[in-house]
């Protein structure tokens, strides 16, 4: 199979990972921060290692900066819920994932102003000025993605990061496209709020996401439960990362996160990202020069794009030509992909794209092999419109 | 009065301040450790205790306070 949905889920994962799962599972399979027995603390430091690595990786101040949650989409809600009370107002873009959108949209029932600023691709001054413009007195929080996960349109996070900080004004972004591939080192970043998944970039399995705070104005807490910590009182903890880790932690999935961050660091962030943007920008290349193909976004260099794009064939429905792709043992996303505001930011909702996304797995052999494919595809498709 | 020798705690919320509690003073020439315990008052219920010399207790409070590690009375 040439699998090209990595913008979905990595797959596959790195060497060690299923072995990391499994030695969880058959002898270190206790509930971490709970007992005191040997198990439990093998357990523990299991979380503890992958925590302390996490806040190294991303520059947090603090191994307790990192807070593990079941998916990047809860890292997002707590963020969005916990800090915005109604009269508060909101600037996201317009190229946000569902994960960002829908949890406005319910908060704006409740008394949540928000705004939408449009994201001007490859001009980073024209989209900080779009942000600016939506600012208001009562803005509390911007909160955007960092990078489209159906065009791979970057924001520029830095530049907005500063815009908020100068004016007062918590930042959060959605890294679930861009965390692992993309530099994000809080170190240089003014971002209070990172939230992200750990089976995509991050090499992870499924289950598990990161909200990593970089802030003292710390959000609500959105669930409270037990933490295994200040057991005797019935207030939430106020501390890090007990605040937030209600419940039994998935270490299973923590250990495989554990396995992924050891493997970037062995490859090297940038050099993955380097791969991943010449194989992107040779499917680019070769699809621009195809009759009846049509692609969205300018040729995808690292500044302004993380390493996934969307096309259509002329003829075919996206569904369609997904499905063809498939019955040739190819894995791309057809749709629109959880985002259905960048669709139609781009004037692509009617049908969707495809979506192709490699990782540091995929060779250009593959890359061609998926190229020949979408070529013959957009043949039979003009020989079928003529 | 806390004899040279003997050992002491200091007790912290949870196993991840403990954990980094003990990087810290480790880092620092503190030698610890860290075991669960329930909160002898019983109003904080499970919390931390590092275990250190007692005659580093107070520099071990110092270094954790210093670093934002809350510590319990």
């Amino acid at each position: 199979m040439i699998y090209l949905d990595n913008a979905a889920t990595t797959w596959p994962k790195p060497r060690g990972t299923a072995a990391a799962i499994a030695e969880v599972l058959s002898s270190r399979g206790a509930n971490p921060g709970r007992g005191s027995y040997r198990m439990a603390e093998l357990s523990s430091e299991i979380v503890y290692n992958c925590r302390r690595r996490a806040a190294e990786f991303f520059g947090a101040k603090a191994p307790e900066n990192v807070i593990f949650t079941p998916s990047c989409t809860h890292s997002i809600n707590y963020v969005l819920k916990g800090v915005l009370s109604p009269g508060d107002h909101v600037i996201i873009s317009d190229m946000e994932h569902n994960a960002v959108t829908r949890p406005v949209t319910r908060l704006a029932r409740r008394g949540v102003q928000f705004s939408v600023a449009r994201v001007h691709e490859g001009d980073p001054q024209a989209t900080v000025a779009e942000f600016r413009r939506c600012m208001r007195v009562n803005t509390k929080l911007i909160f955007c993605t960092h990078a489209s996960n159906v065009f791979g349109i970057k924001l520029p996070v830095e530049e907005i990061g500063q815009l908020a900080c100068r004016n007062g004004i918590l930042f959060g972004i959605d890294c679930a496209q861009s965390a692992g591939t993309a530099p994000l080192d809080l170190g240089r970043l003014k971002a209070d709020f990172l939230c992200m998944p750990a089976h995509k970039g991050l090499y992870g399995m499924m289950g598990l996401g990161m909200l990593i705070i970089n802030c003292d104005r710390l959000p609500e807490t959105v669930i409270e439960g037990g933490t295994g910590s200040l057991s005797g009182v019935n207030e939430q903890p106020g501390f890090l990362p007990d605040r937030f880790e209600s419940g039994t932690l998935n270490v299973p999935a923590i250990a495989a996160l554990g396995v992924g961050l050891d493997f970037i660091g062995t490859v090297g962030r940038q050099r993955l990202e380097e791969h991943e943007m010449s194989l992107i920008a040779r499917a680019y290349d070769a699809i621009a020069a195809m009759p009846g193909c049509r692609l969205y976004t300018s040729r995808p260099q690292p500044e302004f794009h993380v390493p996934l794009l969307s096309f259509n064939i002329d003829g075919i429905p996206s569904d369609e030509a997904a499905a063809r792709l498939g019955e040739r043992d190819i894995a791309v996303r057809a749709g629109l992909h959880c985002a259905g505001e960048a669709h139609r930011a781009m004037g692509t909702q009617s049908g969707g794209t495809i979506r192709i996304c490699p990782s540091v797995f995929t060779s250009a052999a593959e890359i061609d092999g998926f190229l020949q494919a979408v070529q013959d595809i957009a043949g039979e498709a003009a020989r079928r419109q003529n | 009065m806390i004899m040279k020798g003997q050992h002491s705690s200091v007790k912290v919320g949870s196993y991840t301040l403990a954990m980094r509690g003990c990087e810290l003073l480790r880092q620092n020439g503190i030698s610890c450790s860290l075991r669960k315990i329930s909160d002898p008052g019983g109003k904080y219920g499970c919390i931390y205790s590092i275990d250190v010399d007692g005659d580093a207790l107070w520099p071990a409070e110092r270094i954790l306070r210093s670093s934002g590690i809350m510590v319990l009375p």
